[in-house]
C-alpha cells in the first residue's frame, strides 16, 4: 500500500519534471525573444517606414509603458516652403512628448491633426520626437512630411 | 535586448563581488547583513530597471534572471569545475575535537562561531563535545558531535 502510493509520488514528480523542461525551453524562448526586440529596443522592434530619399520615419514597432521611445524624422528634399510635420492628434491621447529637437517654431491646430512648423535648416536633417506611452495596446498615427504620408503603427506592453 | 544585457551583467558581477568577499558573508544574514542585502538589492534595482517601470521588462529582468540561474545549475551538476569555482568546498576546521586554528582564520570563523553551530543543532555545551566542525559549501557550520 505505502509502496504504491510512493510509486504514484515518482510519478508526480516525473510529470513535474517534464513540465519543467517544457518550462526551461519556454523561458529560453522568452529570453531570445527580448533579446530580438519582440518586446521593445531590439532589431526586430526598429522600423523605418518612407522613403529615405525623400523623408522616412525610423520609429520602435514595439515599445513599453512609461519607458520613452525616440521618433526619428529624416528630411533630404529641400523644399520651397518652410519644414513642417503634420501627426494625427489622436496619436497623443497614447503619448506624451517629452521632447522635441531642434524644436519648432510653432504648432498649429488643423483639426484633428497637430502641425509642427520647423525653421528652414532644419532640411536637409533629423528632426527627434521623445514620446513616452502612457496607454497600452495598438497606436497608429499618420505622419506627414516633406509632401509624403507615412504610417506609423506601434505596440505598447504594459 | 537591453533589459536581458542589463540583468545578466548585474547577475554575473553580483554573483563575482560576494564569491570574493567569501561565503561566510551572507550565510548566517545578521541585522548588518540584512541591511547589506537591502542595499545591493537597491543598488542592482535601479542598473537593472532603470528609468523602464513597464510591466514587461519586470517580466524579462525576472525571467532572465530565473533563466541564468538555471543554466548555472545545469553547468555546474555536469563540470566539477565550475561547481567548485562557483560554490566553493567544505572546509573542516575542528577536527577530531582540535580546532585548526590556521583554516579557521582563513574561513573567518572563531571558537565562538563553532561553539553558536554547535548550541544551536545539537545543544553542545564545550568544545570537547564536538567531534567535526566543518564550514559547508553555503558558509553554515556544521557540526559532528562526539558519542
Amino acid at each position: 500500500m505505502a509502496r504504491n502510493d510512493l510509486e504514484s509520488e515518482l510519478k508526480f514528480h516525473e510529470r513535474e519534471w517534464r513540465v519543467q523542461r517544457f518550462g526551461w525551453i519556454g523561458l529560453c524562448g522568452f529570453i531570445l525573444a527580448a533579446l530580438l526586440g519582440v518586446f521593445g529596443n531590439g532589431p526586430l522592434s526598429e522600423r523605418v517606414a518612407g522613403d529615405p530619399r525623400i523623408a522616412s520615419v525610423k520609429y520602435e514597432r514595439f515599445v513599453r509603458y512609461g519607458s520613452q521611445t525616440l521618433i526619428e524624422l529624416t528630411m533630404r528634399k529641400s523644399q520651397q516652403h518652410d519644414p513642417a510635420v503634420e501627426i494625427d492628434a489622436q496619436y497623443f491621447r497614447k503619448f506624451e512628448i517629452t521632447s522635441i529637437v531642434p524644436a519648432p517654431r510653432s504648432t498649429e491646430i488643423l483639426g484633428e491633426r497637430y502641425r509642427l512648423n520647423f525653421a528652414a535648416d532644419a532640411v536637409p536633417g533629423t528632426i527627434s520626437i521623445r514620446v513616452t506611452p502612457q496607454s497600452f495596446g495598438r497606436a497608429h498615427a499618420r505622419v506627414s512630411i516633406a509632401d509624403s504620408s507615412i504610417e506609423l503603427r506601434q505596440f505598447i506592453y504594459p | 535586448m537591453d533589459s536581458v544585457i542589463r540583468a545578466t551583467v548585474v547577475y554575473v558581477f553580483v554573483l563575482l563581488v560576494l564569491r570574493l568577499a567569501g561565503k561566510r558573508t551572507l550565510a548566517q544574514i545578521t541585522s548588518f547583513d540584512f541591511v547589506l542585502l537591502l542595499i545591493i538589492s537597491e543598488a542592482t534595482q535601479q542598473a537593472m530597471i532603470g528609468e523602464d517601470n513597464s510591466m514587461i521588462n519586470a517580466g524579462i529582468v525576472v525571467t532572465t534572471l530565473v533563466g541564468l540561474n538555471v543554466l548555472m545549475s545545469l553547468v555546474k551538476q555536469r563540470s566539477k569545475f565550475v561547481e567548485r569555482l562557483l560554490e566553493d568546498l567544505p572546509l573542516v576546521i575542528v577536527d577530531d575535537g582540535k580546532p585548526l586554528k590556521e583554516q579557521m582564520d582563513k574561513a573567518r570563523v572563531d571558537l565562538d562561531d563553532v561553539l553558536d553551530a554547535a548550541r544551536e543543532s545539537h545543544g553542545l555545551e564545550r568544545l570537547n563535545q564536538i567531534k567535526h566542525a566543518i564550514v559547508e559549501r553555503n558558509g553554515k557550520i556544521s557540526i559532528i558531535p562526539r558519542h
